[in-house]
């Protein structure tokens, strides 16, 4: 699938993202800004799963994320294996307020990488920068553990929309038989929100770029 | 005396304090029912109706009254008496009584939920689903119902001795909210633990060690995937070829009786039908219902919406909901074997029983085939074979009168169905999978025999070469003399169907000519059965009956199965326990299924004899017997001339031509000499071969029951 071929009119390409984390790290959320960019601070817990997609048109292709979005709670444990197969993207999110959701990220990964070996591209992701003053997890942090596993890192504010278009573009990035377009920089992808005049939050203006 | 006279009203209020004013909005509509009967369904009638409550029948003739309401698209019950009447339905005539009974102090039982707040668990689990629980109503962002909620769910996972599991606040949700219920802490408590224990027990495994709390959701699971499939192979193929089982599209469904994926006006609507119905499983029916309404779309459906799809297939309205309710009512009550409905009530809804359950696949080839499996008493002759009368498209197929084509029935089967098209459709008819020799010792008589010949031939032929490929290696040391290559051959078929491959493939690339040969008379045979069954396709439950041993129907039973399902013929299912079951309810109920042509003992031995013949292992004692009973029922034949029906094969030409001049009493005399050389003391079950059923001798004189 990952072919390099650049002349044929590629047909649409579907990829399959699944969200992982402790409960209340925000997946919901960084979901919901993502595809209608609007934010509520009480999301129904999801229960089991739930599914959106996105279409997304890049300046060579258009690809279709289906985005599988997963019940935090420990007792879902034992579905989230059969949720992890087929997927070719895992976001495993945090909170940074809660160093618990933190430390419990490597069981995630671990999660993925039975599920799923090398055969999939993993983001770590760090959400609610916008609570800066009641911080546990420091990017650093965040970081290093990213370095460790291999996988790529992010940290993101879904309540200020902050840095969300830039996880979805480093993942649409990524993709296979993305490694040479230059889509990323020049598509719709681009973070309007950086002039944060639509974000509810002001510290997210701060934190402008997403440090990769 | 009664909660519903303002005696007990002022008594909860000191409860009512800790839950302000969560009152609903919903509250103190009157409805006055416009039409016909509506009159006596005011709320004043149903308020007085359940005062005068004394007995447990009052109970029951209240539901009925009530059932008699119901009009698709109209609220079942009105939304002020809803509360007294879940309770009343759920709980009993004194349902108050017996809540007073239980927790005779509101201050002490306020204290217990503070206390369990404290102590439980989840409780910080319970805070943050509590908070976002409906969060587009405003009525559940009060501080007080916040704080009453969550108390109530640390009480009830803390006294119900259970895990709190995302989902159960849902559940709480519209409880909270009944009128005549709603800040009576009590009687919310017990509304739920009502529901729960009805509806839901699949939820409510006691907390252990190492367990997984989801355990009995999971069976839901993999209830609704085989009834899907049962009902309707085409649509599970698709769902399944994306992906797309009940774990992935029905975990809110079952975690919170679907109040987490409907719009709070519909939940009320379907939990009043299903408190009405009292029919625990009724939900697993109705998430069938919304997959079978909705196949249209799922399957024209382009591959990436069908997720999304999935998670969108609401019932816009009251009436809509109605009628995919009504066509639940038609799938539990004439689509679905009543052993399964049966079990799944009480085994999985209303009370969780592991082992019960697990009744529905533990048939080593159902599981294998992925097939469900049915209890002889489902074959039987239903006294009301017509099902519940349905409203909207879900009426069963149109009337037909089928005769099936001759190709393989011995006889004739005409499908009589006394009053036309719904004693079909609630019909099962019998395929069996056995040789015509068992077949003719004794079959149900709504059944026909399918020819699977091929199938056996080309297992036998694939076992010869394993064993000449196993003698070959062996006398070339290749492999030990002690290992047991036996016992691996057992499993092997159904492993290989597990594996999903053909039964004849294994064979080397010598004989592929041969294989190729036994590849297309086995398609030829599979065309027939599928010619025999065409009439019945959809209509009839269609169900293969076998010897009952694993090991012998793993070859042609199993293999039948699979194709069958291969081609997504619906309604298709195993007899637990093959035709000795059978026999053995037709002993006890022998008017409500026919069996004819029974020669039982013949029978028996005519399935060992193939069992000794496929190389298994058999005791000497049983060798013996079934040597016996093929030899007596042949010198019987041939003593009477025409004699007998049973289909005797030849045994031999020298035992027939002893046969000729011994009466059977010389028999008798001869399986006696013969144990005696075995040295062994054996009684007659041990001669018939089979210790299970303990039948008193077959007729040798031809069949006992004839049509």
């Amino acid at each position: 699938m990952a072919g390099v071929s650049s002349s044929a009119p590629t047909p649409l390409a579907k990829y399959k993202l699944v969200f992982l984390g402790d409960q209340s790290v925000g997946k919901t959320s960084i979901i919901t800004r993502f595809m209608y960019d609007k934010f509520d601070n009480n999301y129904q817990a999801t229960i089991g799963i739930d599914f959106l997609s996105k279409t997304m048109y890049l300046e060579d292709r258009t690809v279709r994320l289906q985005l599988w979005d997963t019940a935090g709670q420990e007792r879902f444990r034992s579905l989230i294996p059969s949720y992890i197969r087929d997927s070719s993207v895992a976001v495993v999110v945090y909170d940074v307020v809660n160093r618990a959701s933190f430390i419990n990220t490597t069981k995630w990964i671990e999660e993925v990488r039975n599920e799923r070996g090398n055969d999939v591209i993993l983001v770590l992701v760090g959400n609610k920068t916008d609570q800066t003053e009641k911080r546990q997890v420091s990017v650093e942090e965040g970081d290093a553990k990213a370095k460790e596993h291999d996988i790529m890192f992010i940290e993101t504010s879904a309540k200020a929309g902050f840095n969300v278009k830039a996880l979805f573009r480093k993942i649409a990035a990524a993709l296979p038989g993305m490694e040479n377009s230059a889509m990323a920089r020049d598509t719709d992808l681009i973070d309007v929100k950086l002039n944060a005049s639509a974000s509810t939050n002001p510290t997210a203006s701060q934190e402008s770029s997403c440090g990769c | 005396m009664l909660w519903s006279c303002g005696v007990e009203r002022t008594m909860e209020t000191s409860d009512g304090a800790a839950h302000g004013g969560a009152s609903g909005s919903n509250g103190g509509v009157v409805r006055a029912e416009g039409g016909g009967s509506g009159e006596e369904m005011s709320e004043q009638w149903c308020f007085d109706r359940m005062d005068s409550m004394e007995r447990r029948d009052d109970v029951e003739n209240f539901r009925s009254v009530l059932l008699q309401h119901v009009r698709p698209g109209r609220d079942t019950l009105l939304p002020r008496v809803r509360g007294l009447v879940w309770m009343k339905l759920m709980l009993g005539y004194n349902a108050e009584e017996w809540i007073l009974e239980r927790e005779p102090s509101a201050e002490h039982f306020q204290r217990k939920a503070v206390d369990a707040e404290i102590v439980c668990p989840d409780a910080e689990q319970i805070l943050l689903d509590v908070v976002r629980t409906r969060s587009q109503d405003e009525r559940f962002q009060t501080p007080a119902i916040r704080s009453a909620m969550k108390r109530m769910l640390a009480l009830f996972c803390m006294k119900e001795n259970v895990h709190y599991i995302q989902g159960m606040n849902e559940v709480l949700a519209p409880i909270m909210l009944l009128p005549e219920v709603q800040n009576r802490p009590r009687l919310i408590y017990y509304t739920l633990q009502g529901f729960m224990r009805r509806f839901m027990s699949y939820l409510l495994l006691p907390v252990g060690k190492d367990d997984d709390s989801l355990e009995g959701v999971k069976v839901c699971f993999r209830v609704l995937d085989l009834l899907l499939r049962y009902l309707d192979p085409e649509l599970f193929h698709k769902l399944r070829s994306e992906g797309l089982t009940s774990g992935v599209f029905a975990p809110s469904w079952f975690v919170t009786s679907f109040a987490g994926w409907l719009e709070l006006d519909l939940v009320y609507h379907l939990w009043d039908h299903l408190i009405l119905e009292n029919e625990p499983s009724a939900l697993l029916f109705f998430g069938l219902s919304i997959l079978l309404k909705r196949k249209g779309s799922i399957m024209q459906a382009p591959k990436h919406h069908l997720p999304e799809l999935l998670m969108q297939m609401q019932p816009k309205d009251l009436a809509e909901l109605d009628s995919l309710w009504s066509h639940t009512r038609w799938l539990r009550t004439s689509q679905v074997p009543r052993s399964v409905v049966e079990i799944l009530s009480s085994a999985l809804c209303a009370g969780y029983a592991r082992e019960r359950v697990s009744e529905l696949w533990k048939d080593p080839i159902a599981q294998a085939v992925g097939c469900l499996v049915v209890k002889a008493s489902d074959l039987a002759i239903t006294e009301s074979a017509a099902p519940l009368t349905i409203s909207g498209s879900s009426s069963p197929p149109s009337a037909r009168k089928e005769t099936l084509p001759e190709g393989n029935a011995p006889a004739q089967v005409q499908l009589e169905s006394a009053d036309g098209t719904s004693a079909l459709a609630s019909s099962f008819f019998v395929l069996d999978c056995r040789t015509k020799a068992e077949f003719d010792c004794g079959h149900v008589a709504r059944g026909a025999l399918v020819d699977l010949r091929s199938i056996r031939n080309a297992a036998a032929e694939r076992k010869l070469q394993t064993k000449v490929k196993e003698i070959s290696a062996r006398s070339s040391g290749l492999i030990p003399r002690t290992s047991r290559p036996e016992k691996e051959s057992q499993n092997q078929d159904v492993r290989l169907l597990k594996e999903n491959r053909s039964l004849s493939s294994p064979l080397s690339a010598d004989n592929a000519a041969a294989s190729a040969a036994s590849e297309s008379s086995i398609e030829q045979e599979f065309e027939k059965v599928l010619q025999l069954i065409a009439p019945l396709r959809g209509v009839s439950h269609l169900s293969l009956c076998g010897t009952g041993n694993p090991i012998l129907d793993a070859v042609d039973l199993a293999q039948a199965a699979n194709n069958l399902l291969k081609d997504e013929v619906p309604k298709l299912s195993i007899v637990a326990g093959g035709f000795p079951e059978i026999l053995a309810y037709h002993r006890a109920n022998a008017a409500r299924l026919p069996v004819v042509d029974v020669n039982e003992s013949l029978g028996r031995a005519m399935t060992n004899k193939r069992l000794v013949e496929s190389g298994e292992q058999v005791p000497l004692s049983t060798r013996i017997g079934t040597r016996l009973e093929i030899f007596r029922a042949q010198a019987v034949k041939d003593l009477n001339g025409s004699g007998g029906s049973s289909g005797v094969p030849a045994t031999g030409a020298g035992s027939s031509a002893l046969v000729d001049q011994t009466p059977p009493i010389i028999i008798d005399k001869l399986r006696n000499a013969f144990m005696s050389l075995a040295g062994t003391r054996i009684s007659p079950q041990d001669l018939s071969g089979d210790s299970t059923a303990a039948a008193p001798a077959g007729n040798v004189n031809g069949p006992t029951t004839r049509k």
